[in-house]
């Protein structure tokens, strides 16, 4: 069963051992992948829950949570990014 | 909702590791078949006789803003009844794509002995996103200090 708030799996194989396998969640903010581990806060560590899009965060965006930063899903960034790029590539 | 792989065994030669970063594999779009692509599966290991001194591969999933010069591999659908992709693989690079600083996604150093997988549910939450612009793309790339062998990997994405 996967740990609570994981979207990803991955494993690691190595000649002679067992399976290496983690559970992992990818940030709402910016895409970075972290693995997780099993607990009352799965997050520890390596991101926390972001109050505003109630979805897993890497550690770097909890610290620009932290400092104040407001919320902005991957989506929002990309279709800035995209839109920006797209203006750009008119002139 | 049409499912790619791309792995770097199908387009030339693939190059030999060394101490800074190859790109072993690239997924970015392109201009005549603009859109959005989203990798939900990677996996990689090591594709030639271990060096005999035990030592390490970092890998690295990072967004890339332009081509470099490599050879276009075939990206095929999993369903055969799907329509070519839109995206471009890449793959046996000789110059190295852009990377964008501070935006890997994913690292991990690794024993050579070692393979990989990471996967989402492709359609679902986790999914790495590749933007809707010329030569945006994501880039599956290794190093070592001293495996020089030539590496496999695949890269499995949705449109």
């Amino acid at each position: 069963m996967a740990v609570k708030g994981a979207s990803g799996y991955a494993r690691l194989f190595m000649p002679g051992e067992r399976v290496k396998e983690k559970d992992t969640f990818t940030c709402n903010h910016c895409q970075k992948v972290r693995g997780i581990k099993p607990g009352n806060n799965p997050y520890e560590g390596v991101g926390d829950l972001c109050y505003g899009c109630d979805e897993p965060v890497c550690e770097w965006c909890a610290r620009r949570l932290a400092m104040g930063f407001k919320c902005e899903v991957f989506e929002k960034a990309l279709e800035r990014y995209e839109a920006r790029e797209r203006f750009r590539a008119s002139l | 909702m049409a499912l790619y792989s791309a792995n770097n065994q199908t387009g030339g030669t693939p190059q030999p590791t060394a101490a800074t970063f190859k790109t072993q594999t690239n997924i970015s779009a392109a201009t005549a078949t603009l859109r959005r692509a989203a990798v939900y599966e990677f996996e990689f290991g090591a594709a030639a006789v271990p060096n005999a001194t035990d030592c390490e591969i970092y890998w690295d999933m990072s967004r890339q803003t332009s081509l470099g010069t490599g050879t276009t591999s075939v990206a095929n659908p999993l369903d055969p009844a799907d329509a070519a992709t839109g995206m471009v693989a890449t793959s046996a690079f000789t110059a190295e794509p852009t990377t964008t600083a501070n935006q890997s996604l994913w690292s991990m150093p690794a024993n050579q002995r070692g393979s990989f997988r990471w996967q989402v549910n492709p359609g679902g939450p986790g999914e790495l996103i590749i933007p809707a612009t010329n030569l945006n793309g994501l880039g599956l790339r290794a190093k070592s200090s001293t495996y020089i062998g030539v590496l496999g990997c695949s890269i499995y994405y949705r449109e």
